[in-house]
């Protein structure tokens, strides 16, 4: 039956080739536009989860002039006291504040540090230096490194790279507006945006005294869920008034909409790209359904033949059937690879960043900054699947109706057409 | 002589817009095990209609068909199915081969659907191809065939699951008189090998001529019917 089937198809090479053209063509268009979607949700979380947060707040403010020490890029400061008020919130699991500074740390005036003050007691749990596979780990733990303690005063973990830059060890000596640190542990993150990272950690009450304020520039919030993220996200321009007079403007970050903020037109791309696989879909059943049923009206004398030779109307039908999940499976499994190929290929070649207020690495930072969100295509092998099912119903549905056609045929009527 | 095949009062009507057609009209025929008969008349004498209906491809709107007896009419779908497939075999005028299949693959169609007999349907198949001096060109397709071999690997086909019951509808009608008359050399010869009953319609009058038995139809009645 099966050999039948595919002699069939070959046979009529031009249709075969037309419904597997438009059957690639939708799958494709869905398997990618599916799996960019999940690059794309995967690149917005990535940076969150790396921080454990659900939402960021921060205070924008218009950049300050040089300091030995100051607000990172165009950061302003938040009382301490907005943070304790956050964690009295109904669905706040955690919620951490870090002060993001620039300090100079050597003689030059482009000699500046990346500098987050960060609660020791938090660390582990949420913010820029977590610990985890999708952060953060101390490389140097076995010979004595070690995370910032609560009474730690001139302690700092430093980034590798940042360590590698400078020859810093454990128990090395960093210089930040004007004064020593001791390193006592040195990071490896993963890679990746990372929200708030610097090159130098030190505790949040050192960075304040660097300062000369008790304040924190982001609030990073773990939420219950979602529902919860979105109440929290209300009740903050309560907490946290902005002057607006002065330029000044509260920011909440949270995945769903850092991508619109960072990839717009990527976006809207995708968005026009789902819309058009869809209506490649309804174009491509339509044809293949209708191309189904004009191959009964062709083959009528042979259906003919088939049942004066003793085949069932069942076995008509199964042959049938056979042929359009044919035509399902081979142009659904190419148009699955292909559009996942495609999607790879997009992920692989893809640079976004980080929003700058998430990451203000100074453009003179002599490090690199994580700030390349990662494109995987993790979790989109259910999506792709879906594609795939989605040519294969394609075909089986127009099967069945073509089968169902075929197996009304009388035989005798059949064999009277030619 | 035993009655392979009766007809009683048998009636066939079409339905066509408008108009009822009358193909056969109160038929009464008996078919004696082992004959060969050669139905004639006009187009539209119902030749075709009274094949289809003895070959179980169609009902009758009136009458008994019976076949050893059984009425084909109280036959489900599936059953007539496995008459057609265990008793009858066709020959058309068309030839109705399938133009993919290779000549055996052809001769072995009527097994195709039923996975246990496939290897000895190839046997069988080799074996008929042989029998109708076709096994050089089985692995041929139809398309690399002339009329005349086309309608031995039909004969093939039709031969190959040992049917009781031989249909022919016009089997030499598009073949020149040479080719026709080399068919029905075969058809003759298996007939006197096999004792199938062979039941043919044609409009040709030098096969009616030898016919050994010749059923006349006249605007669906059975008008003559002429044992020699």
């Amino acid at each position: 039956m099966l050999q039948y089937a595919l002699k069939e198809l070959i046979r009529r090479r031009s249709r075969s080739l037309l419904l597997l053209f438009g059957l690639i063509v939708c799958t494709a268009l869905l398997a990618a536009s599916l799996s960019i979607s999940q690059a794309m949700r995967n690149a917005a979380r990535q940076p969150f989860q790396s921080a454990n947060a659900d939402l960021v707040v921060q205070k924008e403010l218009a950049t300050c002039p040089f300091a030995l020490v100051k607000h990172a890029g165009k950061l302003g400061g938040i009382p301490w006291t907005a943070v304790e008020e956050i964690r009295k919130l109904p669905g706040v699991e955690l919620a951490t504040g870090v002060l993001e500074l620039w300090a100079t740390s050597g003689p030059e005036e482009t000699d500046r540090a990346v500098v987050t003050g960060l609660v020791p007691e938090d660390q582990h749990r949420i913010g820029p230096v977590k610990r985890g596979e999708d952060c953060c780990q101390l490389v140097d733990h076995e010979i004595g490194g070690r995370y910032l303690k609560e009474d730690d005063d001139h302690a700092c973990l430093v980034e590798k790279p940042y360590a590698e830059k400078h020859g810093l060890g454990l128990g090395g000596q960093v210089t930040l507006g004007g004064e020593p640190f001791t390193v006592v542990g040195t990071l490896e993150a993963a890679p990746g945006a990372r929200i708030s990272a610097g090159e130098v950690y030190i505790p949040l009450a050192k960075a304040q005294d660097l300062l000369g304020e008790e304040t924190v520039n982001a609030i990073m919030i773990r939420a219950k869920d979602q529902e919860a993220a979105k109440a929290i996200a209300q009740e903050l321009p309560r907490i946290i008034p902005v002057d607006t007079a002065q330029g000044e403007k509260l920011v909440v970050t949270s995945d769903a909409n850092v991508m619109s903020n960072v990839a717009g037109v990527a976006i809207l791309a995708q968005s026009a790209t789902t819309w058009m696989a869809a209506l490649v879909v309804g174009v491509v059943f339509l044809l293949v359904v209708k191309s189904s049923l004009a191959s009964v009206g062709e083959r009528v004398r042979e259906i003919g033949t088939m049942k004066a030779v003793g085949w069932r109307d069942a076995h008509v039908a199964r042959l049938l059937a056979l042929e359009s999940a044919l035509v399902g499976i081979i142009g659904g499994g190419v148009g699955t690879a292909t559009g996942w190929g495609a999607a790879w290929l997009y992920a692989s070649h893809t640079r976004v960043q980080l929003p700058s207020l998430l990451n203000s690495y100074p453009a003179c930072a002599k490090t690199p900054p994580p700030v390349d969100m990662q494109f995987s295509l993790e979790g989109s092998g259910p999506l792709v699947i879906g594609a795939f099912l989605v040519a294969l119903a394609i075909g089986i549905f127009s099967g069945y109706l073509a089968a169902r056609r075929a197996s009304k045929l009388p035989p005798a009527e059949a064999l009277r057409r030619v | 002589m035993e009655t392979h095949i009766q007809l009683k009062r048998v009636t066939r009507l079409f339905q066509k817009p408008g108009e009822t057609i009358r193909a056969l009209d109160g038929v009464d025929l008996a078919i004696p095990r082992g004959s060969w008969s050669v139905i004639v008349g006009v187009s539209g004498s119902g030749k075709s209609t009274l094949l289809s209906l003895v070959g179980g491809l169609d009902r009758a709107t009136e009458g008994e068909v019976l076949v050893d007896g059984r009425d084909l009419s109280l036959l489900s779908s599936d059953e007539l199915a496995e008459y057609r497939r265990t008793q009858v075999g066709f020959v058309f005028q068309s030839f109705s081969l399938i133009p993919t299949f290779t000549a055996l693959e052809n001769v072995c169609l009527p097994f195709i659907p039923y996975k246990s007999a496939r290897r000895e349907a190839e046997q069988k198949a080799w074996e008929m191809l042989e029998k109708v001096g076709m096994a050089s060109r089985a692995n041929h397709l139809p398309g690399e065939m002339s009329g005349g071999e086309q309608q031995r690997v039909a004969i093939a086909r039709a031969l190959v699951n040992d049917p009781a019951l031989l249909l022919a509808d016009e089997p030499t009608g598009e073949l020149d008189r040479a080719t026709g008359e080399k068919v029905l050399d075969l058809l003759r010869h298996l007939h006197e090998e096999r004792g199938v009953t062979i039941l043919m319609t044609s409009h040709d009058p030098s096969i009616a001529e030898q016919a050994p038995r010749l059923i006349h139809l006249e605007d669906g009645r059975v008008t003559a019917c002429v044992t020699r």
